[in-house]
């Protein structure tokens, strides 16, 4: 049911976007390599400084709950994609954020940060991919936000949850707290995020910026 | 054969190279994205091979536009044809920038020719791509192909070249001055062997000693080096034994840049028929005309001090209306003056702020000591000195924002404003703010808010006025900085000058009577220069006292009242001690030297093959065999116990919390111990929680410790000539590192600046999200100049031009043994584990 209804979406979308003739440029500049590093480089802060708040606390006591933290992982992906709009921005990005983290020394253990970081950021590739990289907005930003989350849910279990019930009530309660966080923090809070980047300037090179930027001048 | 082939047209490139090239501009013209005017249109220009022409105008006329163009950089990604006209065609690139005719570099258009060029700029920072001095250098080699074995001859001979043989080609570029990383940055350029060399303001951001090497460093190559030079810098003076012609750009009608004058220098800088002033450009001291300029200002300035004086008890209605509206230069003069003439009642000359045996530094370091010194109301105060001497540390000490290290900051009552505590940097943010105001360095540390006007209203607030007024005196300062126009504009959409304008209208918004201003003509115009040295001399004389850092000369020239020279010689007012010569020990890149020996790749390599294994089973026995022989492993090659324990402490605090929630929620089984809601502890809880438990342990513990320590320029190399990865993404993702360090000190400045404004009161989470975003526009910015740093260098220049590699990463017989003894470690865990019975695929359904 769900497939069906997201390939009547695909369809119709690429339908529209063929019609308009809308130029799609798919290699990707130095520009655009450096902004998606830098973003990665920004991000792996953050997580980092993630790292410090009371997950594995939150998760041992109330089922599910550190899922809602898990969103400060995830936006990486999204927030470079919706800024970069090139094939492979979400995932390059998301990974190298987790590098980067586990460069500055974290707490998980290198593996299990590279890990995560390659299979949210495979998710918040997907979500563009889904659309063959034609749809770039708050709608696409936010399916990305959530799909990273339920990658990160599913690694979870893969790993350090593989003695709980991945559908059982606490397997359950940790996807939906996860998919929440993730669309909020990774798709909704992500895409505002951008709209002020972009309203600077900053990100005039970019086909992302100036669609803004050309709104707001109107 | 192939290879030899390769090698041919590679050696005739170079050799091509030797050669300077000519350029040619045919009918070229640029327009950047979002405007709907040219920047430069129809410009015709030809510079024949060798030549050094000097680029002249005002800031923001695109001189940096007609560089990026000569580049290449500009309309070369898969630009299409928007417009096709009957001369010329408009072509848009995924810039969103439209251009028109054609730049030719020795008749090849500019974006195929980009190895032909090399591209130096002004910020020294923003030009150091990669973390060691000899791999910046080598960076534009790597680029062009050129194979290993000539790099390193040519990196060190370029090196010598610039006066930087006595630099370790192992030093990190963190550590340099700007005057030496500007000339890493030139010699990186040189290095490419360019038939065209184009220097954008090589010196505008160093101190007058920096300046001095760098261009002695041009100089000194260009002596016995072929090449085409174009420079822009807005002050001749130093440059012009080196030149044989001169190019001025003024605006035509459409706004769009043209050649005003053209020839040798002498020819242009004595035209009478050309008015410098209005163009921007300093006219160097040999020619009669300077001493005109000069003068001019020096006029200006006591011209407007006269009618200071005529004024100074008059009203703000009284003095417009005096003047009316036809003579604007005057009323430009005068404006800024007004609202702080009706405010101040402060006596000029009363000492505001001084200083008690005070002590300066970072952290724990004592850079100066016993610094006795006042500042006066009306008064303006130079603090001048070498680049990184410590000025900035003692401005920013002197406004509340940086702790001293002894002795003390003392505030006059009239400063005090009624509170009893009289060192600013114990006064909050709001307090500081109305009272001393600083103004940083780079304008986009202190923006807070999303529209110009908004940004004067913060210090409106502060002086807690009602919205109605506030709101009218924000448009009034707006108009007295002429920036009225731009009252909902982004600002960091405004021009530079704009910019600096604006942190100067903030910071006075809330009426401090103390203004610090570091670097205030950082890089700026003639005019743009001006109109800076006015509004500081007019602030100062309606009573505030001024405090500017500075190693401007003209500048001090026309304002100081006093000057304070922070330094190591025996002349300086303060005393610095002198920074011992940084010795930078080799990096360990292992705790361990076994490891530190291994293929950083294979090391990634090693963490996974160990990890990966394990996640098969979940039984405490494959976990905890894993576990010991791991650690008897490192006991082997010297991570004993209490190392270990020290580098993954924090995951030993972080396993027992995954171990309750296993026992708490994990799949049950056996004798039930506890059943209360969804918690559900059983006897097969506890023993996959304990599984767990080990399993963290026995993947965390060797993956921190096989990757703990690897430099990162190693790493890159490995993956890119052992894993193959992408070199674009690669070197790309590496450039990236080198922003950590830059925006740390980015973070700090930020955070003083919504100090230094009055924002530093807010609650905690408000702050850190302001102060969050603001560094990762920060970061996007400061990337969108790295990538030009990195194309200047032909990064991706030419997608067929396999990148050569100036580090060799090799895989030795002992990187195959460590995956090996890697993968044997959990490969016999889970062997022990089959043969006693407890494997168990993922802990069982």
């Amino acid at each position: 049911m769900l497939s069906l209804f997201l390939c009547y979406i695909q369809i119709v979308t690429i339908v529209r976007y063929k019609k308009k003739r809308y130029h799609r440029y798919l290699r990707w500049r130095p520009v655009d390599i450096a902004v998606a590093s830098v973003i990665g480089v920004a991000s792996s802060i953050i997580f980092w400084a993630a790292d410090f708040l009371p997950f594995d606390g939150l998760q041992a006591l109330i089922p599910g709950l550190g899922g809602l933290l898990n969103g400060l992982w995830l936006f990486a992906g999204p927030l470079a994609a919706i800024i970069i709009r090139k094939p492979g921005a979400a995932f390059y990005t998301e990974f190298l954020a987790a590098f980067f983290e586990t460069f500055m020394g974290d707490f998980w253990g290198g593996v299990k940060t590279l890990l995560p970081g390659i299979i949210q950021g495979l998710g918040a590739e997907i979500a563009f991919c889904l659309f063959f990289y034609y749809v770039w907005n708050i709608w696409t930003t936010l399916f990305s936000g959530a799909l990273s989350g339920v990658f990160c849910w599913l690694y979870s279990f893969l790993t350090d949850l593989q003695a709980i019930k991945l559908t059982g009530p606490y397997g359950l309660a940790y996807l939906y707290f996860t998919i929440l966080s993730g669309t909020i923090v990774a798709g909704l809070f992500v895409w505002i995020v951008y709209k002020k980047i972009a309203m600077t300037g900053a990100l005039d090179r970019f086909e992302s910026g100036r669609q803004i930027r050309d709104k707001q001048s109107l | 054969m192939s290879s030899t082939q390769n090698q041919d047209t590679m050696s005739e490139k170079n050799r091509n190279s030797h050669n300077p090239a000519d350029i040619d501009f045919m009918d070229w013209g640029y327009c950047r994205p979002l405007r709907t005017k040219f920047v430069i249109q129809h410009l015709n220009l030809h510079i024949p091979a060798g030549q050094h022409v000097l680029l002249l105008g005002e800031s923001g006329i695109g001189k940096s536009t007609i560089f990026a163009g000569i580049a290449g950089l500009l309309g070369n990604d898969e630009s299409f044809i928007k417009e096709e006209g009957a001369t010329t065609s408009l072509r848009e690139d995924q810039e969103g920038g439209l251009t028109e005719g054609q730049i030719y570099i020795d008749h090849c258009p500019a974006s195929q020719a980009r190895h032909r060029c090399a591209l130096m700029m002004q910020d020294p920072e923003a030009q150091m791509v990669l973390q060691r001095v000899g791999d910046n250098v080598a960076f534009g080699l790597e680029n062009l192909g050129v194979p290993r074995n000539e790099i390193w001859g040519r990196v060190q001979r370029t090196l010598n070249s610039v006066g930087l043989e006595d630099l370790d080609l192992h030093h990190a570029t963190s550590h340099l001055s700007g005057g030496q990383m500007q000339r890493i940055a030139l010699a990186g350029a040189l290095c490419m062997e360019p038939g065209v060399l184009l220097l954008d303001e090589p010196t505008a951001n160093l101190d007058p000693q920096g300046a001095q090497e760098v261009i002695q460093a041009v100089h000194h190559v260009l002596r016995d080096r072929q090449t085409t030079v174009m420079i822009v810098e807005h002050r001749a003076e130093q440059w012009l034994d080196i030149l044989d012609r001169v190019v001025i750009l003024g605006r035509s009608e459409t706004g769009a840049a043209q050649i005003i004058a053209d020839g040798t220098p002498d020819n242009v800088f004595s035209d009478p028929s050309i008015d410098f002033d209005s163009l921007g450009v300093w006219v160097p001291s040999k020619y009669p005309v300077s001493h005109t300029q000069h003068q001019r200002i020096a006029k200006q300035l006591d011209l407007k001090k006269q009618v200071d004086s005529l004024h100074h008890q008059d009203d703000i209605v009284d003095v417009m209306n005096s003047i009316g509206d036809d003579d604007s230069s005057a009323q430009k003069l005068i404006l800024p003056k007004v609202k702080f003439a009706k405010q101040k009642s402060i006596q000029k000359g009363t000492v505001l702020l001084q200083t008690n045996d005070l002590a300066i530094g970072h952290g724990k370091t004592i850079i100066a000591q016993h610094i006795n010194c006042q500042f006066k109301s009306g008064e303006i105060t130079i603090l001048q000195g070498k680049n990184g001497a410590g000025k900035s540390t003692l401005s920013m000490t002197l406004a509340g924002l940086l702790h001293q290290q002894g002795g003390q900051i003392v505030a006059s009552p009239e400063l005090c404003k009624g509170i009893t505590e009289t060192d600013p940097q114990k006064w909050t943010s709001k307090q500081l703010s109305s009272r001393i105001a600083f103004v940083f360095q780079n304008p986009e540390h202190q923006f807070v808010k999303n529209t110009v006007l908004e940004e004067v209203m913060v210090g409106l607030f502060n002086t807690s006025e009602d919205d109605s007024k506030a709101m009218y005196n924000a448009h009034a300062l707006l108009q007295r900085f002429g920036l009225d126009q731009y009252a909902d504009a982004n600002p960091y959409t405004l021009s530079g000058g704009e910019k600096r304008r604006l942190t100067v209208a903030a910071a006075l918004a809330s009426a401090p009577e103390v203004l610090i201003l570091d670097e205030p003509t950082f890089g700026q115009d003639r005019s743009t220069w001006l109109e800076i040295v006015m509004l500081i001399r007019s602030v100062a004389d309606s009573g505030v006292a001024v405090i500017a850092v500075t190693h401007d000369q003209d500048l001090i020239e026309v304002l100081a009242d006093n000057i304070i020279t922070v330094g190591t010689t025996d002349t300086a007012t303060i005393q610095v001690t002198t920074e011992k010569e940084r010795q930078e020990p080799p990096k360990q890149a292992s705790v361990s030297q076994v490891l530190a020996g291994i293929n950083p790749a294979f090391r990634f390599l090693g963490a996974f093959l160990i990890s990966i294994p394990l996640l098969f089973s979940l039984d405490p026995v494959s976990a905890g065999v894993s576990l010991i022989l791991v650690l008897i492993a490192f006991g082997l090659i010297g991570i004993h116990l209490p190392k270990v324990v020290k580098s993954v402490w924090p995951v030993l605090l972080m396993a027992p919390w995954t171990f309750l929630a296993v026992v708490l929620y994990g799949k049950h089984g056996g004798h039930t111990y506890l059943h209360w809601g969804m918690i559900h502890i059983t006897t097969r809880s506890i023993w996959l929680a304990f599984a767990t438990f080990l399993r963290v342990l026995a993947i965390s513990i060797p993956s921190i410790l096989l990757i703990l320590g690897i430099d990162s320029t190693d790493l890159a190399d490995a993956i890119s000539q052992v894993f193959h990865l992408p070199d674009r993404f690669v070197y790309g993702g590496l450039a990236g590192t080198r922003l950590f360090t830059v925006l740390h000190d980015d973070w700090n400045d930020i955070q003083q600046a919504r100090r230094s404004r009055g924002l530093g009161d807010q609650n905690k989470v408000a702050r850190f999200l302001s102060c969050g975003f603001a560094l990762l526009v920060m970061s996007i910015r400061r990337s969108t100049g790295l990538s030009t740093a990195m194309e200047a260098r032909a990064f991706g220049a030419d997608p067929s031009q396999q990148r050569s590699h100036a580090r060799i990463s090799r895989v030795r017989a002992r990187d195959w043994v460590f995956a090996v003894i890697c993968l044997l470690i959990p490969v016999i865990a889970l062997v022990v584990s089959i043969l006693l019975g407890t494997f168990s695929l993922g802990g069982g359904r």
